[in-house]
């Protein structure tokens, strides 16, 4: 049997889903978090699935993440949907319960949030509406797992006792709302929904104040990259070097003692242990931006972002909901690209597709901190600040030209739903925090592994697989026939030529393998480094690892989510820009340290 | 009584829906958000720059551009 759950933007679906299945999904407090389908197993129920689809306002669908809806229900025929109701905003959301009553499905009702409607000193009578809608329905006030249970139940019952039959009248809009005012007004006492909006309204007179709106929003973003870069995520991060540098030298000195074969000893201190040691070094910094992106997605102040930035981001072609996929952006460009599916107008979405690679993504922090640190020692944090805003404007100056050289589209509009705010709570920032390391972790154990591996290869042996010396190994032999094409942007240095190389499989894999490669940690790395590049050769990899090629994940989701010819697209101009950008900065940062 | 477009009204100020002069699939989608002949809206705020604003209606607060609002048609309710 399959459950749909299906319902309003925003109506807690995917958090009765995770209840339902103890997954981990995605959770925020923003309509459109959710833009794809997602299937999970009843624990206990043997061929019982439920699926999380992505929210819609209605059955005739406006953007792409209610069209994946629609299909998934007219083409996999679910056994039951479960209709998600958000109580505080039981009108609108009602609408589309009267359209899923005509298509014949088996329906079942969960009336979620009920405790915020409670707090509100509001009243809905429920067997009232029971009736009213012909619908059972299944009171739920904070999804808790006997709730879900319940709901589960009914939902396995409701075929059998089902008897509805495919109603088409009615289908006038005016007259289901009218119809809907009229259930409002019997079942409903007080008003449900005002106290929390009144609370928001204060909250939002600051927040999207007419003078301080956009300062405010300035402020918020710098207080969020001053905090994870400079204050908690670097302490964290020293931490950790500390326990892995413990770890590695106790596996070293076993090694030692228990005398195992010198070349596998190798692959595994100089190659695994460096490769992945030095990627996961930086895993607190990264979490730390992921918690605070978190929070603002959780207490509603995203759709705030949307709605003050609009009207600047309108001016370059793009809407409101592109703020939310460029902050998105900072944390990974793939979901970032995934969520402009909320997006109406394809040509609004194209181009915010495409300024996503300048949001520098979290995977690019361990380099930029490895980097900074050899020529800004001091200022280390504003001038990784500084980096997210010179990718910014620069990804703003081409989305500028691209939106002149491209034809208007009448489709560009902007409509999205303020929900109010929420207190974050405490299980989903941490679940996020949690699945955002599980990831990374994965990550690290997968693709940086397979390549630290591949490079400890490539630079321990010859051609002929003989062991050698890493100026002679098969990789130098490579990376040397590489370097003249880099040469104009002042690096080098074969190994840093393998690093950008390598970085288009995952970001960090820069960082691992520049370790590998010098045969150091991510701590010493800096002073090795310095070595290898002048100031202006540094601060040019910098731009350039900032705009070149996105990394293979990203690009395989813009072909699936575009098409094969945009992602190629994408992926050579990026090189080009990262090029251009870097040839001119190397060459004017030279010609101002000869002048002085 | 005054009729006029959905943008000039003030913040704080109810209206209702006349009509929406729209041809597009922007229309539905404003019909489906509950938009439609005789609904009660009220103006919460414009955004810092002018634009788009933000109104309530049904219980819940919706923001769109004023360009959109400029097609719908409204009667002042004092
Ligand atoms: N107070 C309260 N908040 C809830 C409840 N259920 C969900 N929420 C909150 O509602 C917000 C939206 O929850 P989601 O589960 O992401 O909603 P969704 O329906 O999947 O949203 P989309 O994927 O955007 O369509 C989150 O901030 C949740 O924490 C509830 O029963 N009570
Ligand atoms: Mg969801």
């Amino acid at each position: 049997m399959i459950f749909a759950l299906v319902g309003n933007q925003n109506c807690g679906k995917t958090t009765i889903f995770n209840q339902i299945t103890n997954m981990n999904q995605h959770i925020g407090n923003f309509p459109g978090v959710t833009v794809d389908i997602k299937i999970g197993e009843v624990p206990n129920l043997i061929d019982c699935e439920v699926v999380d689809l992505p929210g819609l306002y209605s059955l005739n669908t406006y953007t792409k993440e209610e069209v994946v809806t629609k299909k998934y229900i007219e083409q996999n025929k679910p056994d039951v949907l479960i209709n998600v109701i958000d109580a505080t905003n039981l009108e609108r959301n009602l609408y589309l319960t009267l359209q899923l009553k005509q298509l014949g499905i088996p329906t079942v009702i969960a009336l979620n949030m009920l405790d915020e409607v409670e707090k509100n000193n509001g009243y809905i009578n429920i067997e009232k509406l029971e009736k009213k809608l012909d619908i059972p329905i299944v009171p739920i006030t904070t999804v808790t797992k006997k709730e879900v249970n319940n709901l589960i139940q009914i939902s396995c019952k409701i075929k059998e006792k089902y008897n509805h039959t495919k109603n088409t009248n009615k289908s006038d809009v005016t007259e289901k709302y009218k119809l809907i005012e009229e259930i409002c007004k019997d079942v409903c006492k007080n008003n449900i929904n005002e106290k929390s909006n009144n609370k928001t309204y204060k909250i939002d007179k600051l927040l999207t104040n007419k003078y301080l709106g956009i300062p405010i929003f300035i402020i918020i973003m710098y207080i969020i990259f001053y905090l994870t870069f400079n204050v908690i995520g670097d302490y964290l991060s020293n931490l950790i070097n500390v326990g892995i540098e413990v770890v590695s030298n106790f596996t070293d000195n076993l090694l030692i003692e228990h005398n195992v074969n010198e070349i596998i000893h190798s692959m595994i201190i100089d190659g695994i242990f460096i490769g992945i040691g030095s990627v996961v070094s930086f895993l607190p910094i990264i979490i730390t931006l992921y918690f605070f992106l978190s929070l603002l997605e959780d207490s509603g102040y995203m759709t705030r972002i949307a709605f003050i930035m609009d009207k600047p981001l309108s001016k370059i072609g793009l809407s409101g909901k592109s703020a939310v996929s460029i902050l998105l952006g900072f944390g990974c460009s793939v979901p970032a690209i995934l969520s402009t599916r909320t997006i109406q107008s394809e040509r609004e979405r194209k181009l915010t597709m495409k300024l996503i690679p300048f949001m520098s993504c979290s995977a690019k922090i361990p380099i930029y901190a490895v980097f900074v640190s050899i020529c800004f020692k001091k200022y280390a944090s504003l001038v990784m600040i500084l980096l997210y805003i010179i990718g910014a404007v620069i990804g703003i100056l081409i989305t500028a030209y691209l939106n002149r050289v491209t034809k208007k589209s009448k489709e560009d509009t902007f409509i999205l739903e303020l929900p109010n705010y929420r207190f974050p709570t405490f299980k989903n920032t941490c679940l996020l925090m949690w699945n955002k390391s599980k990831e990374f972790i994965e990550k690290a154990f997968s693709i940086i592994f397979f390549s630290s591996m591949i490079i400890w290869f490539l630079k321990s042996f010859d051609e002929n697989l003989y062991l050698t010396s890493i100026e002679k190994s098969l990789l130098a032999k490579i990376g040397k026939k590489i370097t003249p094409i880099f040469i104009p942007l002042g690096f080098t240095d074969w190994r840093i030529i393998t690093s950008i190389i390598t970085g288009i499989s995952a970001k960090e894999a820069v960082i691992s393998t520049l370790s590998i490669l010098t045969n150091t940690n991510a701590q010493l790395l800096p002073i090795y480094l310095s070595k290898m590049l002048s100031i202006s050769s540094c601060i040019s990899f910098l731009i350039f690892i900032l705009l070149y090629t996105p990394c293979i994940a990203t690009i395989s989701t813009i072909k699936k989510e575009f098409s094969l010819r945009t992602s190629i697209k994408v992926a050579i101009n990026q090189f080009l820009i990262a090029y251009t950008i870097s040839f001119i900065v190397y060459n004017l940062s030279n010609l101002l340290f000869n002048f002085f | 009584m005054k009729i006029t477009s959905l943008d000039k009204i003030k913040d704080g100020q109810f209206c209702q829906v006349i009509k929406i002069n729209i041809d597009s699939e922007i229309k539905n989608r404003l019909l489906d958000m509950g938009i439609v002949t005789n609904t009660k809206i009220k103006m919460i705020k414009k955004a810092p720059l002018g634009d788009p604003i933000q109104i309530y209606l049904r219980g819940y607060n919706l923001s769109i551009r004023k360009s959109i609002a400029e097609k719908i048609q409204v009667e002042v309710i004092l």
